[in-house]
């Protein structure tokens, strides 16, 4: 028995092993594949995020187009990513807190569905990499040992994305030609996987712009707008929560609204728009006498389809309009950097 | 703790060492506090009702022996029935009765407020609660003797290899092996963890990956067109298949590995001639239960051909309630039991005239028929087991062949509204058709045969790529076993 016990064990030792090696050797090449540096690739800026930064913001990826700071000015971070729920803004502020500097201009973007954005999922699995244990909804040692050590782990469809060299984004350009139906379980996921649709740098025609807002439109609302209004109540809380805290670490917290092409706007009832969004920022700004600059309506930057990629994002020559009324503001409140 | 979490691979390996490593006289003591322990992961309260179920099923055993007439034994029986039934009763089947109570008297104009109160269903309440039925039903009648030892009896409830989705254990396989002394066996060991390895593969590779598509359609059965409802219907045929017999196979594999042999609960279902066949390929252990426990009692087909058939219509329809506590399970179970009835009334018929050489092609052709003709009518049948609803159920059977055309780009369309995205189609394409080929393999020649006559370094290789395979492709979101909310 205690030889059998012993082959058993030495037989299993060596198989565990080799699947070890196998395992390691394609998850080597996975973490290098395409899939996994555009999906991942953005979490890479929160290894190296500088200290002493003066000016910074979070968001979704409305923010991430929006803020476009110098490369080499270390002392402005854009934190955004896209598909943030307020709940990671948080977390991610508190997680960074330290490389703040006292003053820090704090701008807190929201976007249309942040606040019916889920506040009971598990955290998604690109936050195991950069934030701590304590700021990670629904922990799990699985999630962390195959988000931080082993992410070829369950990842077999994109093992064949990297092999066949589809390129292709999960909800990309493909999707954006077809009805609004069809997007609706699909775009839905863009802000959970953290893919942002493709993006023309170069900006659109208002046709395309048009055709785009009526899918985001719907994307949002049968995503986000209809179910999530049970979130609302406590997201509102937890920006108001954020906030206050930037108040308590010394910083100069702001709220933005990022501009979105008019098409979109004209999307949504107003009631709708109201009860969803401007209602709670209303009431964060009422709680806390945060400035709050919204430009969402903006009538300069809203009817240009030249800044934009698409109808909510905008590209660089619309980040760049979009920073000069950002400045502005800053000016207006009083608030300098440092 | 789910087989298919990381607390259950280290919960596992580490029973199974002790098992080993102590003397036999405290295993049983030992295996009872981790089946225990292993329960309690879900919700500690809920031990309470095993321990409950135990207590009642061995008291009574142990009485009706001593009973000395037929009348008080039957009386012990029924106040065993009774109670393990009422705890099945509040917790799972309350708020269906209240509900449908509701429903009644809403009819008649009569004032009802259901009774509101929410109780979170125990796991596995309904195995445990028939195999204990099953071990006092078996005491009564003489099969076999009361088990004395309190602890012995508690494990054979409680054990948790099959203790929260079965196999239904009976008492006379189980019990008796709990006094055997097993020592380490390299071939139980290495049969175990293959039936282990291959029940993972079922359940994480297969099942959860078709549940999304399954999921996408049946939670908006609405606004899906024929197409999208047939793959539907047939990615959960293989679901249910793969999450259950998965399941059993991870239960019977932990088994094996610390020497216990649990009885099969599945041997290749979709391969069955007719329902009547396939009820007795697919989950065995509550089919026999049933039939041993129930559609014998009742009179099974000894009372003319009537009674066999409502017989056989009642015990289909309480196999559905069993399933859960919706109307959809009810008619899920009446379907299957009108479909055997028909079957068994037309069957002198289409012996008659499909009578072919055994040896014959037309004969093969005909048997190729009636698989799938079974298939299908178990697959239709299971929309009812998976809709939300009976509208839902019906709409969808209804709207089946509702197509919008056969062009290429409408499937097309389909194919990405059923699966999102193109790496969910690629994870299927890359899973899905692999199942198939094996699963027809291992019919007609047994997989493992097959494997074991490979030489070592082949073996070597294929087990490390199906290892690396299942860790590749296995579902990201962790899905609960279908089966235990039963």
């Amino acid at each position: 028995m205690k030889n059998n016990c012993l082959k058993f064990i030495v037989k299993l030792a060596a198989l565990l092993l080799l699947v070890c090696i196998v395992v390691g050797t394609i998850n080597f090449a996975y973490v290098r594949g395409y899939y996994y540096r555009d999906v991942y690739g953005e979490i890479d800026k929160m290894k190296n995020v500088p200290y002493n930064i003066t000016m910074a913001n979070f968001g979704t990826s409305h923010g991430l187009s929006c803020f476009r700071y110098p490369e080499n000015d270390k002392s402005k971070f854009n934190f955004a990513l896209s598909g943030e729920d307020i709940y990671h803004d948080f977390a991610t502020l508190k997680q960074f807190t330290s490389h703040l500097e006292k003053g820090c201009i704090v701008a807190i973007p929201t976007s249309y569905f942040s606040f019916c954005m889920s506040t009971d999922e598990p955290s998604q699995k690109r936050y195991y990499i950069y934030l701590d244990r304590k700021y990670i909804r629904g922990f799990s040692f699985e999630s962390l040992i195959n988000a931080k050590y082993i992410p070829v782990l369950r990842s077999g469809e994109f093992i064949i994305k990297d092999l066949i060299k589809d390129q292709e984004r999960d909800i990309g350009a493909e999707m954006m030609d077809n009805s609004a139906a069809d997007k609706e379980s699909t775009e839905s996921l863009t802000e959970v996987t953290g893919n942002i649709p493709a993006q023309s740098e170069s900006g659109n025609s208002d046709a395309q712009l048009v055709a785009h807002a009526k899918g985001r439109a719907e994307s949002w609302r049968s995503g986000y707008m209809v179910a999530g209004k049970i979130y609302t109540e406590k997201n509102t809380q937890l920006l108001i929560e954020m906030v206050n805290y930037c108040y308590d670490m010394g910083f100069k917290p702001l709220l933005v609204t990022t501009p979105v092409y008019y098409a979109l706007n004209e999307r949504f009832a107003e009631n709708e728009i109201n009860e969803c969004y401007f209602e709670p920022i209303n009431r964060v700004v009422e709680a806390t006498g945060v400035p709050y600059l919204d430009l969402s309506h903006d009538s300069e930057l809203s009817a240009n389809p030249d800044y934009y990629s698409n109808s909510d994002h905008m590209n660089s020559a619309g980040a760049e309009a979009f920073f000069e009324r950002y400045t502005e503001f800053l000016s207006e409140i009083g608030y300098s950097a440092g | 703790m789910l087989f298919n979490s990381l607390e259950f691979i280290l919960f596992f390996p580490i029973v199974a060492t002790v098992y080993f490593v102590i003397p036999h006289k405290y295993r049983w003591a030992f295996l009872l506090a981790a089946s225990y322990f292993f329960y309690m992961s879900w919700n500690p309260a809920y031990a309470l009702l095993l321990l409950t179920s135990t207590a009642v099923t061995y008291t009574v055993s142990m009485l009706i022996p001593k009973r000395k007439t037929a009348g008080a034994k039957k009386t012990l029986l029924a106040l065993c029935v009774t109670v393990n039934l009422a705890i099945l009763f509040t917790f799972k089947y309350f708020e269906l009765f209240t509900s449908g109570l509701y429903f009644v008297l809403d009819r008649l104009n009569v004032q009802y407020s259901p009774v509101g109160y929410s109780l979170l269903l125990p796991v596995g309440i309904s195995f445990y609660t028939f195999q204990a039925l099953g071990y006092a039903i078996d005491v009564y009648r003489g099969d076999i003797e009361p088990q004395r030892h309190f602890g012995k009896y508690a494990l054979f409830v409680s054990f948790f290899p099959q203790l929260v989705a079965g196999p239904i254990e009976r008492s006379k396989n189980l019990l008796p092996q709990f006094d055997e002394v097993h020592s380490f066996n390299y071939n139980n060991a290495v049969n175990g963890l293959k039936l282990m390895l291959w029940g993972y593969y079922k359940k994480i590779v297969i099942a959860d990956t078709v549940c999304v598509a399954v999921n996408t359609v049946f939670n908006n059965i609405k606004v899906f067109d024929g197409l999208a409802i047939i793959i539907a219907t047939l990615l959960f045929s293989i679901q249910i298949f793969c999450d259950f017999s998965g399941y059993s196979d991870i239960a019977r594999g932990c088994a094996l590995v610390m020497g216990f042999k649990l009885m099969k609960n599945f041997d290749h279902p979709y391969f069955s001639h007719s329902l009547r066949e396939f009820w007795s390929r697919w989950h065995i252990s509550l089919s026999t239960w049933f039939k041993d426990y129930l559609y014998i009692p009742l009179g099974g087909n000894r009372k003319g051909k009537l009674r066999r058939y409502i017989n056989l219509l009642i015990t289909f329809l309480v196999s559905g309630l069993w399933h859960g506590a919706n109307i959809t399970f009810v008619v899920w179970g009446a379907i299957h039991g009108v479909c055997q009835i028909i079957g068994r009334i037309t069957k002198p018929f289409r012996d008659r005239i499909f009578r072919f050489n055994s040896e014959s092609k037309v004969y093969c052709v005909r048997n190729g028929i009636s698989v799938i003709i079974t298939f299908v009518t178990v697959s239709i049948a299971w929309i009812f087991f998976r809709a939300d609803s009976v509208s839902d159920a019906v709409y969808a059977v209804i709207h089946l062949f509702d197509w919008g055309s056969l062009s290429f780009s409408y499937i097309f369309s389909e194919l990405k509204l059923i699966f999102g995205t193109r790496a969910e189609f690629y994870r299927l394409a890359a899973t899905v058709p692999l199942f198939i080929v094996l699963s027809v393999f291992d019919r007609y020649k047994s997989l493992n045969a097959a494997f074991s006559k490979l030489r070592l370094p082949v073996r070597a290789v294929i087990y490390v790529l199906f290892v690396t395979y299942i860790l590749l492709f296995a579902r990201a979101e962790m899905q609960d076993f279908i089966y235990f909310q039963f």
